[in-house]
Formats: structure tokens, C-alpha cells, sequence
């Protein structure tokens, strides 16, 4: 293994804490939102006026890993209506990363993105209950010139989910679209997914609040990359689908959260000369002001 | 000038007379709230309303509880706008109420606030409704406030604490 691994790791950890640390200073505001699954689409709005921020930890591995840091803040302009920014921190890149949106709710690796979350269905059928459908709406500029050798630019992202949550079984599933510009004559293929989810809290964990809150997820992302086009010409060796299966956890705390999860590839049709995406890691720590 | 002084201590003793009228404790069943930084949120949102001494959430049961200040200018409307300012559904809500009691046009009895709320009371036992009638003054009633349809929250009455009739 090589001793970058520990220097990544603890810079990672050391920035996690620092931010996490700034957050409690300045806390004075309201709560709730982004606390779902890991790498699925989810419906949850944040109040209106409620602010909430996350850090989190991505990874992946494509022929060697690339470790990436995301700082996400969330405000919601009304309670039906959520703002997001993530701004993306790479912590070691690799040349050919893969295509794909690594968290379908804050844009593809590399990408700094604002999005809007549009609730535009909701319905109460009991305590703890919602059942709702959120439409997600985003743009992205690439913080670097090239990815994979081509030049990126910026894309656009819709997204469209709907699912039930209660205090005891949650399920969303979701889709959508990201549509890459062209940059120099390249363009990186578009990537179409959906994704499902299902969750869990055991009763073992059905304290009420404000005692720590956990649930576990099953989350799974199937992805259609597009060809990309080198010098106006397609690129026959890139594209193709994906699937990947994973578990995840999410631990409330008052208005503290912490999340983390691994999906695996149980499908991959992309063609030769391209490496299959061999993980995807996340971790997330949340803080609601 | 003495009789400003005179304006300005009758002044003061009907503020006090003002707050009496007012909401006392809250009960609010809330629906779609089903994580922790949700209580969290609408605790915190509950908790900075001017006239609320103290609210809590239990997720478990879906219920916003919040004692109010000796006097304030709070109503339940405003509570239940925070719940869904907050993303939430508020439905029916266990109240205590202080105000005083005339009929509308319709010949129900309605309690008014000192805010300037109005309660349609309901009973299951007409009696209770008579008591109501007949006491003069303000008084204190404990109950079910139905969600609001836009003519009026219908209060259920459980209990009237200080009927002086």
C-alpha cells in the first residue's frame, strides 16, 4: 500500500473535524433535510429558512482510488422548495476517473454543482409518515480543464424521485439525466441512472428524540454512460451500463448526522480499455444549524 | 401632566388584564415528521416564537408540546404555521384556552383570545355548553381544536376550568 494513504486519511480526518469544528461555533439557525441514504436519490426538503451543511468523504477506484472531499450546504427557501451547493475538494485524482454521478444528489466527481429541489407532491397519511416526490434540477461546472484526457464542460441535471418514509420503513426510487456541453470539439458522454433504496430502523433503535437515531439502508445505482467524443469523433471505447448494490447506515443525533456506505458493481457491460468501477465508498458527516 | 401619570398606571394594570385572554399549553399532533434534525428544526423554530416559554417534540408520538409565557399574543394559527413552515402537516391539537365567550351570527358560542383568536365551541355534552352560556367574565377551557376549514377552528370542549357561574 502506498504511505500516501495515511497522509490522505489524515488530512481528510483533520478537515472533516476543522469544519465540523467551525459549524458548532456559528450554530444559530434551524434544521432537518439531506437525511436520507447515501448515494440514492431521496425526497426530504429542509424547512423554510433552515439551514444544513455536510462534508463528505468520497472514494473510488477505477485502476487506482481517487479520494475526493464534498462540501454541500443545503438552505431552504420555503418548505417545499430546497437550494444546494456542493463544491467539490479532490483529495488524490485519478487520469481516467469514472463517468457516473458518485452521489446522485450533488453531482459527478469533479463538479461543482447548484441544484434545486422542488417538492411537488406531498401527502401525510400518519404520524411519522410522508409520502412524497421531489424534482431535482441542477448545474455543473468541472473544476478541472480534463477528465479521462478530454476536455469537460459544464453539464446540466434533472432528476425526478418519490418515496414513502415512516419511523420504521423508508423506500424512494428516482431517475435522471445529466447532459455534458462540448469544450475543444470533446464532450463527455451523458449519463442517464435511476436508482432504489430501502430502508430500515430497527426496533432496537426506535427511541424517541432527541436519543440517537439510526437506520439502515440497501441502496442501488444502475447507470447509462454515453459515448464521449474526442475531436468531434466518438470514442467507441467509452460508454456502456452499470449497476452497483451496496449497504449503508445513517446515525441521527439531535442535529448531528453521520452516514457512510460502499456500493459494489453486480453488473458492468463497459467495453475494453476501460477499467469497471471496482467501489464506490462515501462517508458523511451533517450538521443542521 | 397627573393625569397622564393617572392614563399611564391604568395602562399598566390592563396589559396584564390583555395577556389573561390568551392560549396557556399546547398539544399539536404533527404528521410527516420522522428523523431527529426534523424535531430538532421544529423544536428549535417552536422555541424562538416570542410567548413560547418552552416546546418539546417526541418523534415516537408525533406531538409538538409547548407551554406559553404568562402573557402572550400567541396563537395556535401561528403555531401551526411554524409546523408547516417546517414541512410538516398540523392536525388536531389539545389546547388550554383563557378568553371570553359571546355567539355569532349563527348562535354558536365562540371564545375569543386576547389576540384577537376565535374558538367555535362544540361539546358532546350540551351541559357543558349551557355552563359556558351562562358564565360572565373570561374563563379557561381545556380541549380538542379541530384543523381549521377557513370559518372558524372548532374547539371540542373537555373541560372548563374556571366557569364562574
Amino acid at each position: 500500500m502506498s504511505t500516501r494513504y495515511p497522509k490522505i486519511a489524515i488530512r481528510l480526518l483533520l478537515l472533516i473535524i476543522s469544519v465540523g469544528l467551525s459549524q458548532v461555533v456559528v450554530s444559530n439557525s434551524y434544521a432537518q433535510g439531506g437525511h436520507g441514504p447515501v448515494f440514492t436519490l431521496a425526497t426530504p426538503t429542509l424547512g423554510q429558512g433552515e439551514l444544513s451543511f455536510d462534508v463528505m468523504a468520497m472514494s473510488t477506484r477505477q485502476g487506482n482510488s481517487a479520494w475526493m472531499l464534498r462540501q454541500n450546504w443545503h438552505y431552504g427557501l420555503t418548505e417545499d422548495i430546497q437550494l444546494n451547493v456542493s463544491v467539490p475538494t479532490p483529495l488524490q485524482r485519478i487520469a481516467n476517473p469514472p463517468q457516473g454521478r458518485l452521489g446522485t444528489m450533488m453531482g459527478s466527481y469533479g463538479d461543482l454543482e447548484v441544484s434545486g429541489l422542488f417538492r411537488l407532491f406531498k401527502t401525510y397519511p400518519g404520524v411519522g409518515q410522508r409520502f412524497e416526490s421531489t424534482l431535482l434540477l441542477s448545474g455543473s461546472v468541472p473544476t478541472e480543464d480534463k477528465r479521462g484526457g478530454l476536455h469537460v464542460g459544464p453539464s446540466l441535471h434533472g432528476g425526478l424521485v418519490t418515496g414513502y418514509a415512516s419511523r420504521t420503513f423508508y423506500g424512494w426510487a428516482g431517475g435522471g439525466f445529466q447532459y455534458y456541453t462540448e469544450q475543444h470539439n470533446d464532450r463527455l458522454g451523458d449519463i442517464a441512472y435511476v436508482t432504489g433504496v430501502i430502508g430500515y430502523r430497527p426496533p432496537l433503535f426506535q427511541h424517541d428524540y432527541p436519543k440517537p437515531d439510526w437506520r439502515i439502508f440497501v441502496e442501488s445505482v444502475t447507470e447509462w454512460v454515453g459515448n464521449s467524443t474526442r475531436n468531434g469523433a466518438e470514442q467507441a471505447n467509452t460508454g456502456g451500463t452499470k449497476s452497483l448494490l451496496g449497504p449503508s447506515v445513517l446515525g441521527l443525533y439531535g442535529k448531528w448526522g453521520l452516514s457512510g456506505g460502499m456500493l459494489f458493481p453486480v453488473y458492468s457491460s463497459f467495453q475494453s480499455g476501460q477499467d469497471s468501477e471496482s467501489y464506490r465508498l462515501n462517508f458523511v458527516l451533517s450538521y443542521w444549524f | 401632566m397627573k393625569n397622564y401619570i393617572v392614563l399611564f398606571l391604568i395602562g399598566l394594570f390592563l396589559i396584564p388584564l390583555q395577556g389573561q385572554a390568551q392560549l396557556l399549553e399546547v398539544n399539536q399532533t404533527v404528521f410527516g415528521m420522522d428523523c431527529a434534525p426534523c424535531a430538532y428544526g421544529l423544536e428549535k423554530r417552536i422555541n424562538q416564537i416570542a410567548g413560547v416559554q418552552s416546546a418539546s417534540v417526541s418523534l415516537n408520538e408525533g406531538l409538538l408540546t409547548a407551554t406559553l409565557s404568562k402573557e402572550n399574543q400567541l396563537t395556535l394559527q401561528r403555531i401551526r404555521k411554524a409546523v408547516e413552515e417546517s414541512g410538516f402537516k398540523a392536525k388536531e391539537a389539545n389546547i388550554t384556552v383563557t378568553g371570553t365567550v359571546t355567539k355569532n351570527e349563527s348562535g354558536s358560542l365562540v371564545l375569543e383570545t386576547g389576540a384577537g383568536e376565535r374558538f367555535i365551541l362544540e361539546a358532546e355534552n350540551e351541559r357543558k355548553l349551557e355552563d359556558i352560556s351562562n358564565t360572565k367574565g373570561s374563563l379557561t377551557i381545556t380541549g380538542k381544536a379541530e384543523t381549521s376549514d377557513g370559518a372558524g377552528t372548532k374547539l371540542w370542549v373537555a373541560s372548563i376550568n374556571n366557569p364562574k357561574a
